[in-house]
């Protein structure tokens, strides 16, 4: 009863009043499945997100597969990015989930030694210690100032009232804007299929009904862990102090704050997804300092429109009746 | 980066990328669609504008004032056809109407299109009725022909400039990085587009007031020259990125017809006599055309190449 009040009372932020979850669980005083496997409650007015810890990703893309199943996503061609096991390549309109291969190695392998019998000499050969493969399992970050919701000219994205960004399939008209406008290249428009935008939902469907979304469910090590924003914060920032300590040189990408010196996503008010990572952002195929882009167009209209009434001003006079 | 300093291995910045696999997505347009709607959009706000100056500071020729409506709504027609047709799911392009949020370019600009449209089409009702000989001239007709002029001044003024805003308001960095210099830069190509299309149709079809040409050819040659210093100021703020050092041909090509149809066009325009009028207007309208494909293009590649998002986003 007071739940769908709850409900009520967060909506108007999506614009329309959300269908009330299937399962009242205080009426049946149930626990969520959420509960049992992700430790959280799943409850409308609360921020929810992703806290992806990338030094325990084993690329296994268990998370990737799971989001396909659940949201019945068509497989890619097989398209393998070059010296990796990426097959997936980027986010598409099909695929929401993706996950990088980062092979770093410290000295590039004398392959012409290597394949002289006589220069084998055991293991040392391969001896790297530097060498390391970073995996990422990366997702729409459900950005606090959503680039893709502010460039959207037919409100067809929404925030929901898990604080998530939504794509509303029915009103997408397929403009594409917002493919330009996000600025980590994850939403995108089935120009071959049903002609609209399509992204990550966060499994709203599955939120609604008391379900931890199916990729962080499926994941074997929790390097994906769902949960309330602010309490994965907590987590995530207790686990880079343990890994600085241990001499790793971790950091929280999205946390929202100007964190690290030349590593900011605060013009997007912090992403709801947001990411450990070790190296920089770059390396990830992130950008260090995402921006906003609807910052430049109330400035841009007003500066066209000026020049556009100037330049009237200029050809008005050329226009004079001739002096004769 | 202060919190990685402790540890040993840290990429340099800008060193790094993913394979070359672009961060960010190129736009989802269909090719030529979208430069095309600029063009046309741009040359109907052009020929609105001018037609309605020379009503106001000018000589107040109905020949070209009733050429300028045609132009306007032949122009508008066809660029939101190519606009609609463009979308995924063309026929929901109404969807666009049922918010209005100035933070999304593309929203403001269906609302800007909507209300130039309106004035456009009241102006052809208008001029089709008293061309049947139902509507009367005189005061009345002309105070009635000034007001709806007036009416679409500024949705036009919007309808030529904000395309460029909706290039800039975006994550690509070669439109992003030049914010605040494409919209000046489209409204002054579409000035001078929408008065070489005058232009030439008065050429091949000359005005009765003989001053009317010669005025049009003036504008013309301050429009481009406009657009000249625009187009090059614009440039500036782009120039660094990597994409540029990397121009392709083709490319190349489409950048020195812009900028050259604009530079020789002006002489045309300064000459003056028909032949060169009517030279001067046709460098202005393929210049224009050419410049919404270099500007769309170099966007398209700027998405495609990573270190330009390194080079934006940083």
């Amino acid at each position: 009863m007071s739940e769908q009040r709850d409900v009520a009372a967060h909506a108007p932020r999506a614009g329309a009043a959300p269908l009330a979850s299937i399962v009242d669980w205080e009426r049946v005083g149930a626990r969520q499945e959420a509960e049992l496997t992700a430790g959280v409650r799943i409850e409308a007015g609360k921020r929810y997100g992703f806290f992806t810890d990338t030094t325990l990703c084993i690329g296994c893309k268990a998370c990737e597969v799971a989001c396909k199943q659940w949201n019945q996503l068509p497989a890619e061609e097989v398209d393998l990015v070059p010296l990796t096991y990426d097959n997936t390549r980027s986010f598409s309109a099909t695929t929401w989930r993706h996950v990088r291969f980062v092979e770093q190695l410290d000295e590039q392998p004398d392959l012409q030694a290597i394949a002289k019998p006589w220069g084998w000499h055991g293991s040392e050969q391969w001896a790297d210690p530097g060498s390391r493969w970073l995996m990422m399992s990366d997702v729409c970050k459900h950005c606090a100032t959503a680039p893709c919701m502010e460039a959207c000219p037919t409100g067809s994205i929404i925030r929901t009232e898990f604080d998530s960004v939504y794509v509303q399939q029915d009103i997408c008209n397929g403009c594409g804007y917002c493919q330009v406008a996000c600025p980590f290249g994850v939403i995108e428009v089935a120009t071959e299929t049903d002609g609209k935008a399509h992204k990550c939902t966060l499994c709203y469907d599955r939120l609604r009904d008391g379900l931890e979304p199916a990729c962080a469910k499926s994941c074997p090590t929790d390097s994906i862990r769902f949960g309330v924003v602010d309490q994965l914060l907590e987590e995530a920032r207790v686990r880079v102090a343990d890994l600085r300590a241990r001499g790793v040189t971790a950091y929280l990408y999205g946390s929202g704050g100007p964190l690290e010196d030349d590593c900011d996503t605060s013009a997007l008010g912090g992403l709801n997804c947001f990411f450990l990572l070790i190296d920089r952002p770059e390396v990830y195929n992130l950008p260090a300092v995402p921006q906003r882009p609807s910052e430049r167009t109330l400035r841009g209209l007003v500066a066209g429109m000026i020049t556009a009434l100037a330049i009237g001003v200029g050809v008005g006079f050329t226009l004079r009746r001739d002096a004769r | 980066m202060k919190g990685l300093e402790a540890g040993a291995r840290v990429s340099p910045a800008h060193a790094a990328s993913y394979m070359g696999v672009p961060p960010i997505k190129a736009p989802s347009w269909k090719p030529g669609m979208i430069p095309g709607y600029f063009w046309l959009g741009g040359i109907a706000a052009g020929a609105w504008l001018v037609v309605s100056l020379d009503d106001l500071a000018g000589e107040r020729d109905e020949e070209l004032l009733r050429a300028g409506r045609w132009v306007a709504a032949g122009a508008l027609g066809g660029g939101t056809v190519l606009l609609i047709t463009d979308l995924g799911r063309p026929e929901r392009f109404l969807n666009m109407l049922r918010v209005a949020r100035p933070r999304s370019a593309m929203n403001a600009g269906a609302w800007g299109l909507t209300a130039f449209g309106g004035a456009v089409g009241l102006a052809l009702l208008v001029q089709v009725l008293r061309d049947l000989g139902g509507a009367g001239r005189g005061a009345n007709a002309a105070a009635l022909d000034r007001g709806i002029q007036l009416l679409g001044l500024a949705p036009g003024l919007f309808v030529g400039s904000y395309t460029g805003v909706l290039l800039s308001s975006t994550s690509v960095p070669a439109w992003a990085l030049r914010s605040g210099w494409l919209g000046p830069l489209f409204a002054a190509a579409s000035t001078s587009s929408g008065i070489g299309t005058l232009l030439v149709i008065g050429e091949l079809r000359p005005w009765r007031s003989s001053s009317t040409a010669r005025r049009l050819a003036r504008a013309q040659a301050a429009a481009l020259a406009i657009e000249l210093a625009l187009s090059h100021v614009s440039e500036r703020p782009a120039a660094r990125l990597p994409s540029r050092s990397t121009e392709p041909r083709d490319e190349r090509a489409l950048r020195a017809l812009a900028h050259g149809s604009a530079a020789v066009g002006l002489l045309c325009a300064l000459r003056g006599g028909r032949d060169a009028r009517l030279a001067a207007g046709l460098l202005a309208v393929a210049g224009g055309l050419a410049l919404r494909f270099l500007v769309t293009r170099s966007g398209r590649r700027s998405a495609g190449t990573p270190e330009d998002t390194w080079e934006h986003a940083r």
